[in-house]
């Protein structure tokens, strides 16, 4: 039975797509250069499906009026949402918030969980089975369903001792605590997939667990902690169900807070300056995702596919 | 002689200070504070009414912010003012004063939030001056608990480019809107449809449906006319509606479309009217709605008032400024919110000729109930009343749901 | 270097200093635990015993089950078990449709891209990660747009084709279909990669020794690649089916609480139990009712994943 060899899964990072290449078949038979047409035609027309809506939404970016663009290319051209966006609305305090908040969680998760997932994956102490079960059972409850206590605590504490409610405390614990248990259980098996032998070295040469865990361990969780930083960004970002309920302040709304009140909002549906906001605000994001590509196949692969 | 004049001096004492430039009631000395005030007001009345509170914050001793929930360029789905005070009104930054609609006092006043308006406050001859119905709307089961500032409601704009002189009926209406759309307006008719009730009750009231029955003089909540053979009749009126209006119509569509003078007419509030004479400028007319079913309509109307939170540290400089800003504010609320005066009449100001399109269209308006059961009516029936028009539901099936819904919530105001 | 896990010492106790050590490690995760996760379970249970909503938010009072009993009462005006059931059912169906149909996307596009022969490969890989690359909150309302039944793009390519504008979001059974095929467009790209490297790291030479004895491609594929992948994917599936139970973002982002259903509990006819749930919290403000409702969804997901985990045979080994 095939096995997923460690060595192969971080090699995943290597940009070289592997694949079989049998030995015997280096000219094209014509069934298979027919087989490789009816894949490639499909992998087109899947990828235009995938790209529509993206395509529609700078299309809409670029119309005139407040309207959708009447077929796929707007009827007339004008950069003029994008300048109405960054003027006239809060777009860039959206920004600015979720970069604070984004910033903040995607820190402190790769501090919590990289030092959790260590020790749950180098020490063997009462209670860790149970410990490993209970993070794997917490995975499966989401954040939204205990939002009724989120909005009591909140509003008990801000009118009895200080306002917490808007205020972004509240909203970064909720963040970080929710993400520990599917984040703990990859970045575990990332560092089960580490051979202990560079820790051992470490010993022997006299450092104490926490240095090794720093000076040897760390370095290599790189890709692991970039995939958690930019996930944990990517969640706040993404985030509107408990963000909405903790924050009204206008001038505390994350990104995908003010958006959507601004495109699902009860009177006005301006679609083409949304349509420009969501070009400003996707537009860093696809670059990330394109250069940290890498890392994110390989921490995925690397924690994931070990289960 | 000296004793009269004792009199008469302690008689002068007594009576100048009531007597006050501009009725600002000069409170006992204290603490300056800051007096905050969550608003709605449309952009152009916002600076006036600031200036005005000024006014009476120089000679208090005070400052006076406003707090403003609607946010230009956000694009609705903003806080209410309602909303923002039920969610808010125990945090120590929340408002001491707020500016609501009269309907949603009643919620207000069940969770205890608002505070009860102080006997003293306004005189018999102060009371005089409003309406009867909008001092009326101030009155929750028997206690006052808000001061009036101006009445709302909706009515019928019409481009005069397109339409000569308003239709008095629905069938002149439709076969009006025919017309201007081969006269080349985009649109014949076109209004927010998907407003629910509060846009639509006029179909409502032309048929013999009702919202709440009235028992022994007070509305009774136990009887609900939303779902009797009138109320059917209205919702299967609207439904052919769509012939002219698109059944997914929001407030947005139909605004823009009408300021862009797009469309012949359509129905909408005060508040909107400095925009669209802007827009329209001469060619803007204001009418009631066309009279249906061989009966003149009746639409809803609400007061917008001032209430005064009940958690708040500032009350009696609160009830203060509300009311210095009801009695003295009725011509800036008249000239820049669009909304009519409370007051039967504002020395030094008239109607301009379009509001009294709009005096006529609420003369025969119906006050919305201010009870706290009304807040049970809105979603149900906006929802049933979309159902119907967008052919996902029967009108029967639809209403008979929402005034069992109605009934549900009510249930569970009620049990405490 | 082989991974050696299991030849981690096991930890000295020469004192009680020692025996704490790795405790410590589990602090700061344990204090977010506890303000994320614990006080909210806690409180979600204390309020669901009360009255806390709209009408009673500074004024509230303990009631006991009440609330659990009208979850289960069919009572015309205070009953909202058979909503209850209907949330359950599309959400069963939901969650199921979206794991059947995330998972053979993902996992068909990632067959057909580990073609070595195939041309611009990598620039495939790239544009079919986008739906994941882009911000979920921006893709999903373009596709709103998109649905528009009056403006939207797909309804004006079906109008002029002569067929029609369907009510893709406010229709009761269309807007089901739009939401778990909106949501395989969503999810396939995250599976589509992760099946890619578990096909990449099966070895060249195991195709070969099964070609040389003579199995055809079909038979390849069932007795090499089926068996590779299927470790990795049952872990997944468990996951994938807890998670779009409770999706509640995505079906309220793009559904918007439409069509409303014609019962008392005030659902509509695209939400899912957590998206329900959501939508009365911060609408209605019905806090006490919804926070029996976490806790009857909370029981119910622990029987189901248990239910899941035991049938797929996943997290056999916790190590």
């Amino acid at each position: 039975m095939a096995r997923v060899s460690s060595a192969n899964t971080r090699d995943a990072s290597k940009e070289v797509m592997q694949g079989p290449i049998f030995r015997s078949e280096r000219r094209l038979r014509p069934d298979q250069r027919r087989n490789i047409t009816i894949t490639w035609v499909t992998m087109l027309f899947v990828t235009l499906l995938t790209l529509f809506p993206i395509f529609w939404i700078v299309s809409t970016s670029l119309n005139q009026g407040d309207s959708f663009a009447t077929g796929f290319l707007p009827d007339k051209y004008t950069f003029s949402h994008y300048a109405d966006v960054l003027q006239h609305t809060d777009f860039l305090i959206w920004v600015r918030n979720t970069l604070f908040v984004g910033g903040v969680t995607g820190v402190l998760e790769v501090s919590v969980i990289i030092l959790t997932a260590y020790a749950f994956s180098r020490f063997r102490f009462a209670g860790r089975r149970w410990g490993l079960m209970a993070l794997l059972a917490l995975q499966l409850f989401p954040a939204v369903i205990f939002i009724s206590a989120d909005f009591f605590v909140v509003n008990t504490i801000s009118e009895n001792w200080f306002p917490i409610a808007d205020n972004w405390i509240g909203l970064i614990a909720i963040y970080v605590g929710t993400s520990i248990p599917f984040n703990t259980w990859l970045f575990k098996g990332y560092i089960d997939t580490l051979p202990y032998d560079l820790e051992e070295s470490a010993y022997i040469d006299g450092a104490s667990r926490f240095v090794a865990f720093w000076q040897v361990i760390m370095p290599l969780c790189r890709p692991m902690m970039a995939f958690i930083f930019i996930n944990g960004f990517l969640a706040t970002a993404n985030d509107y169900l408990i963000s909405s309920v903790i924050i009204t302040d206008p001038s505390r709304k994350t990104f995908s807070m003010g958006l959507f009140d601004f495109a699902l909002g009860n009177f006005t549906t301006n679609w083409t300056d949304f349509a420009a906001a969501a070009v400003m605000g996707s537009v860093p994001w696809v670059l990330v995702f394109l250069i940290a590509q890498r890392w994110f196949v390989s921490g995925l692969a690397g924690g994931a596919v070990k289960g | 002689m000296k004793k009269t004049l004792m009199a008469l001096a302690v008689a002068a004492l007594l009576v100048v200070p009531s007597v006050s430039v501009g009725n600002v009631q000069a409170t006992s000395s204290h603490a300056a504070t800051t007096i905050t005030v969550w608003e709605d007001f449309p952009d152009a009345a916002l600076p006036q009414m600031q200036a005005l509170a000024n006014k009476w914050a120089a000679a208090n001793g005070d400052t006076v912010k406003f707090v403003s929930t609607s946010q230009p360029g956000m694009g609705g789905g903003s806080q209410s003012v309602t909303g923002l005070l039920q969610l808010k009104a125990k945090n120590p930054d929340a408002a001491d004063l707020a500016y609501t609609t009269e309907d949603s006092v009643g919620t207000l006043v069940l969770s205890g939030i608002v505070a009860p308006r102080p006997a003293s406050l306004l005189s018999a001859s102060d009371i005089a001056k409003y309406t009867p119905s909008a001092i009326g709307a101030t009155y929750v089961n028997g206690v006052a608990y808000s001061v009036p500032q101006v009445v709302d409601g909706t009515a019928l704009y019409y481009n005069k480019k397109y339409v000569a002189t308003a239709p008095t009926t629905w069938t002149q209406l439709m076969s009006m809107a025919k017309t201007a759309k081969t006269n080349g307006a985009k649109y014949g008719f076109l209004f927010y449809i998907t407003g629910g009730i509060y846009y639509t009750y006029w179909a409502f009231s032309a048929y013999g449906g009702y919202v709440f029955g009235t028992k022994a003089g007070k509305p009774d909540t136990t009887d609900i006319g939303l779902a009797n053979a009138g109320s059917v009749q209205a919702v299967n009126f609207l439904k052919s509606l769509t012939t002219l209006v698109p059944p997914t119509t929001d407030y947005n569509a139909a605004d823009s479309n009408f300021s862009a003078g797009n469309t012949a007419m359509t129905i909408n509030g005060p508040w909107q009217l400095a925009a669209y004479q802007k827009a329209l400028g001469s060619n803007l007319g204001v009418a009631p709605i066309p009279a249906l079913n061989g009966k003149a309509v009746s639409t809803f109307i609400g007061v917008r008032v001032w209430v005064v939170n009940n958690f708040s540290k500032n009350q009696a400089a609160a009830w203060s400024l509300a009311k210095y800003l009801s009695q003295n504010g009725q011509a800036i609320s008249g000239t820049y919110e669009g909304r009519l005066p409370s007051y039967k009449t504002v020395a030094g100001w008239s109607l301009s000729p379009l509001q009294v399109g709009f005096a006529k269209a609420f003369s025969n308006g119906t006050p919305m109930p201010n009870i706290p059961e009304m807040s049970t009516v809105w979603t149900p029936m906006n929802n049933a009343i979309n159902l119907v028009v967008q052919g996902h539901a029967t009108t029967q099936t639809a209403l008979k749901a929402a005034v069992q819904q109605i009934k549900a919530a009510i249930a569970k105001q009620h049990e405490g | 270097m082989a991974a050696s896990t299991a030849a981690v010492p096991p930890l000295l106790l020469p004192s009680r200093k020692r025996n704490l050590f790795p405790y410590a490690w589990l602090v700061p995760a344990l204090l977010f635990l506890i303000v994320g996760i614990l006080i909210p379970v806690i409180y979600t249970v204390y309020i669901s015993g009360t009255n806390y909503d709209q009408s009673h938010l500074y004024d509230f009072h303990w009631v006991g089950l009440r609330n659990y009993g009208y979850a289960f009462s069919t009572d015309p005006y205070t009953g909202y078990m058979q909503g209850y059931l209907w949330l359950f059912g599309w959400t069963m169906v939901f969650a199921t449709g979206c794991t059947i149909v995330n998972i053979c996307a993902g996992g068909a596009l990632a067959l057909l891209v580990n073609n070595p022969r195939l041309p611009g490969r990598t620039l495939f890989r790239a544009f079919l990660i986008l739906p994941w690359a882009v911000p979920f909150s921006i893709t999903v309302v373009a596709w709103r747009g998109v649905l528009n039944t009056d403006f939207g793009a797909i309804n004006s390519i079906l109008s002029s084709l002569g067929l029609g504008r369907p009510d893709w979001l406010n229709d009761p059974n269309l807007v089901k279909l739009v939401l778990i095929v909106v949501n395989g467009w969503f999810s396939f790209p995250y599976f589509m990669v992760l099946i890619l490297s578990v096909l990449q790291a099966i070895p060249a030479d195991l195709y070969e020794v099964a070609e040389i004895d003579g199995a055809g491609a079909w038979a390849r594929f069932r007795h090499i690649t089926i068996p590779s992948i299927r470790p990795a994917l049952a872990p997944l599936v468990v996951v994938q089916f807890a998670f779009q139970f409770n999706n509640a973002g995505f079906v309220y982002a793009l559904a918007g609480g439409q069509p409303p259903s014609l019962d008392i509990t005030g659902r509509a006819e695209s939400d899912i139990l957590s998206s329900y749930l959501w939508a009365q919290v911060r609408n209605s403000e019905n806090y006490a009712q919804m926070g029996a409702l976490a806790v009857l969804i909370f029981v119910l997901v622990l029987a189901i994943s248990v239910v899941n985990i035991r049938l797929t045979g996943a997290f056999k080994e916790v190590k």
